[in-house]
């Protein structure tokens, strides 16, 4: 079911009206589970399946962690559900990939073996739910946190339909407390959570959807220009994080209509000025995960500034990377963020370094600018022998037509983003200004009727 | 925070939304004209006409109704609206046959692909006020097979009901009018954006690998859209039209009409075989004739100014022969040509199946 769905909207009315009519937490929290299960069971009846056995093991291996006192024993409940959850992931996700590879190396080596590739559909989510189990049995591993006894609440938080399929990725230890508690609902709060939906419509059905549109094009060229391909990508820039913080955006406003409240995941992640600081503010829920999971426990900053530095925030980002999908370009992306991140910490400008001045502000942020745009043309493209080729052999202008595309690419971009930049400048400068926020969703709304598409494009992070 | 503090916001709002909206008015769904209708009717009476054509452009590229009239000897009225599709052509015949005093003997009707089976295609925006040119009543199997029970009822209720989302597209086209505008300015450049996206974006100029899982892509989805004509029948307009005909004392013959594709030498899509055999049988079991013109001797790519249109009138003169040589034994079966028709040698009549 997506959320750009009429059918959505009917659910999540229905779903929303019954929810605040029953008496209790324990029948609400019953009502959600069915729904979120229904909701994720509609893409794919199959799929409830699979995150069923997840929630179960997960439910179990929490308990008989917590249980035991025997070291060993517990390691042994936390590497099942580790493996569980891992190969569940690495089967649906990453099967074909390696066997793809492994026949591509098989064909550079001159070797005629050659894997079958299987016919397996991705379930929407599971990196997504995956990494939210796994934290619960990691905290309890490391008594950071309790074992649930109920069951209907442990489900309940791995497959909360809001942010089932797209995250943000909830922690146990936040997100739990608030299923276990009594719910509450005032004006402000539905005023502020439809707010926040009518938002992330705006972002993914009038900006995401339209300037894809460009990106979608320049990246299917055979030989674009340098210039064509830096518009396209900046088109590119513009849908991903329009597309991806609208989701977020519907998302929290959702769950907030339901009394819950779901953790930020973006904070204006073009004004980053380092890459510590784009990771700080991109998919903060995710980022977040990966530094607690696996940059912390590979030995994080401790292990000093040289090559083994080197080596874990390379690795931790590689694998950042390759979560975002099973194509060799989303682990090359993750090995470029992490050399970026490796290189600035070197030079002394890692952490939480700012610039002290506003001209060394301006020229840090251009900078990371040309960083992230250049990112997001590894991360966009279909094959990494395309973009080598188009930045080896492209001419920097190209023809006529191409530059005038190119400068009708960038003002559309432009035009598309105007509302959301003005948006982060009545939120920065204006928060309290009711008449300036009420205008500003009144604007969302007419513009949504009018440039909303017939058919809108799927998230894009559901292919994640 | 008082009461007053809550509602405030969304006051403005609700005020700003509603006052945009009236603006433009709830603005009724159905405001018939009619226009296109009359002057379709009397130049009908004028021309007296025994056969009908009714289609879009593909027909208005693809068949000179003179060549035909001359063909055949009987006088001939090709009625085809650009970009019409099945609701207009139910629209044509309901709303044109029992106007006319004398009753066309043969009512044709040319489409392409599943066009007769999909109620919904080309019945909003641009095409929706060429619909109301067809009507001076409400229309309610149109409301019903094109405007409700859809994929997105939201779009459809916000269709029906306000006439600024009615006008969405001219909105967009003027947003992007003004984007091109400022783009030729700031590129200091006199070349359209749309030859210029053309050009660009050409196919040769595709990355071929690219390319072909987009076609791939798009064909798989094409193919899963289509379900075939047996499960589509019942909720399109086609038992509507072949009743709008022969309730009028006119004879019905659906005509399938080549596109530039059909002039390669690959196979059709499987579900365009099987939809094209199940529509023969359909209207085969109510003595209807099916005329599929899809292959013709003669008409190669070459002769295909786009996609769909053949050229004038090279291509047109071609199909036309061709037409006029496969109708002519069904008119000999049922119709009295006032000047008679030419009888061709060494042809036997076959109406083609869809393969």
């Amino acid at each position: 079911m997506l959320f750009t769905s009429s059918t959505f909207l009917l659910f999540f009315l229905l779903t929303t009206i019954s929810y605040w009519l029953l008496p209790t937490k324990r029948s609400q929290n019953i009502l959600l589970l069915c729904g979120s299960y229904l909701f994720y069971g509609w893409i794919h009846p199959w799929y409830c399946i699979l995150i069923a056995s997840s929630t179960l093991l997960d439910y179990v291996a929490g308990k008989k962690i917590a249980a035991s006192s025997k070291q060993g024993v517990r390691k042994v409940w936390l590497l099942s559900s580790i493996a569980w959850n891992l190969s569940l992931l690495g089967f649906f996700k990453y099967c074909n990939f390696f066997l793809d590879s492994l026949n591509d190396i098989s064909s550079t080596l001159g070797h005629s073996v050659q894997f079958q590739l299987l016919p397996i559909v991705l379930p929407v989510g599971i990196s997504f739910y995956t990494f939210q189990t796994l934290s619960y049995t990691i905290d309890i591993y490391r008594k950071q946190l309790e074992p649930r006894e109920s069951l209907v609440d442990f489900a309940l938080f791995v497959s909360f339909f809001p942010q089932l399929v797209a995250g943000p990725i909830e922690r146990a230890r936040r997100f739990l407390p608030q299923i276990e508690s009594p719910r509450s609902i005032h004006p402000e709060q539905v005023i502020q959570a439809t707010s926040l939906m009518l938002r992330g419509f705006f972002k993914k059905l009038v900006v995401a959807d339209n300037v894809a549109v460009f990106a979608d094009q320049i990246f299917s060229l055979r030989q674009p220009s340098m210039l064509l391909l830096a518009a396209g990508t900046l088109a590119f820039s513009v849908q991903i994080l329009a597309d991806f913080s609208g989701y977020t955006d519907i998302a929290r406003g959702a769950a907030r209509l339901l009394g819950f409240d779901l953790v930020v995941n973006f904070r204006q992640p073009y004004l980053a000025v380092t890459p510590s600081d784009f990771w700080r503010r991109w998919h903060i829920s995710f980022s977040s995960w990966i530094r607690d999971y696996v940059y912390i426990p590979l030995g994080g900053s401790r292990v000093g500034k040289g090559l083994p530095f080197a080596r874990v925030i390379i690795l931790t980002m590689g694998i950042s990377g390759l979560w975002h999908g099973a194509a060799w370009n989303f682990v090359v992306w993750g090995l470029y963020h992490g050399a970026l991140l490796y290189c600035y910490h070197v030079m002394g400008f890692g952490g939480a370094w700012r610039p002290q001045s506003a001209p060394a502000t301006l020229f840090a942020w251009l900078l990371m600018c040309v960083f992230t745009l250049f990112g997001w043309s590894i991360f966009r493209t279909s094959s990494l022998s395309w973009l080598s080729r188009v930045l080896s052999e492209g001419t920097c202008i190209g023809s006529e037509e191409q530059y005038l595309i190119a400068i009708h690419v960038i003002v559309l971009t432009a035009l598309y983003s105007l509302p959301l930049l003005l948006k982060c400048y009545i939120d920065h400068y204006e928060p309290r200004n009711k008449v300036l926020q009420a205008l500003w969703d009144s604007a969302a709304f007419l513009l949504l009727l009018v440039f909303a598409k017939e058919a809108s494009k799927n998230f894009i992070y559901f292919q994640f | 925070m008082t009461k007053k503090d809550y509602f405030f916001g969304p006051g403005i709002f609700f005020f700003t939304v509603v006052s945009c909206l009236a603006l433009f008015g709830h603005g009724s769904h159905w405001i018939p004209s009619g226009a296109l209708l009359d002057t379709t009717i009397q130049e009908i009476q004028k021309a007296n006409a025994q056969i009908i054509l009714i289609g879009n452009s593909i027909l208005d590229h693809a068949i000179d109704e003179n060549i035909v009239s001359e063909e055949l000897g009987c006088t001939t009225y090709k009625h085809a609206v650009p970009g019409s599709a099945s609701a207009s052509w139910h629209l044509s015949t309901k709303n044109i046959l029992p106007k006319l005093s004398q009753k066309p003997e043969w009512v044709i009707v040319f489409f392409r692909d599943d066009y007769l089976s999909k109620p919904r295609y080309r019945v909003y925006d641009y095409y929706y006020k060429k619909l109301l040119l067809l009507t001076h009543t409400p229309e309610p199997l149109l409301e019903q097979l094109a405007y409700q029970q859809t994929e997105s009822p939201l779009a459809d209720l916000l269709y029906r009901n306000l006439g600024f989302f009615r006008k969405r597209r001219g909105f967009r086209n003027s947003f992007e009018n003004y984007a091109k505008y400022v783009s030729n300015y700031l590129a200091d450049s006199n070349i359209s954006i749309r030859k210029a996206s053309s050009r660009v974006f050409a196919r040769v100029n595709m990355d071929p690998e690219l390319l072909q899982e987009k076609t791939t892509a798009a064909e798989r989805h094409a193919e899963a859209d289509q379900s075939v004509f047996q499960n589509q029948r019942d909720t399109t307009f086609l038992p509507a039209i072949i009743s709008n005909i022969t309730s009028q004392g006119s004879r019905p013959i659906f005509v399938r009409l080549m596109r530039r594709r059909d002039g390669k030498k690959e196979p059709q899509a499987a579900w365009l075989i099987q939809y094209m055999n199940e529509l023969k049988q359909y209207l085969d079991a109510q003595g209807i004739p099916l005329i599929d013109l899809s292959s013709v001797p003669g008409i190669s790519e070459e002769l295909f100014t786009d996609g769909d249109h053949l050229r004038i009138p090279d291509g047109r003169r071609i199909v036309s022969s061709e037409f006029a040589r496969r109708l002519l034994p069904l008119l000999e079966n049922g119709v009295h040509c006032r000047s008679g028709a030419r009888v061709y040698p060494n042809t036997t009549p076959t109406i083609n199946s869809a393969n």
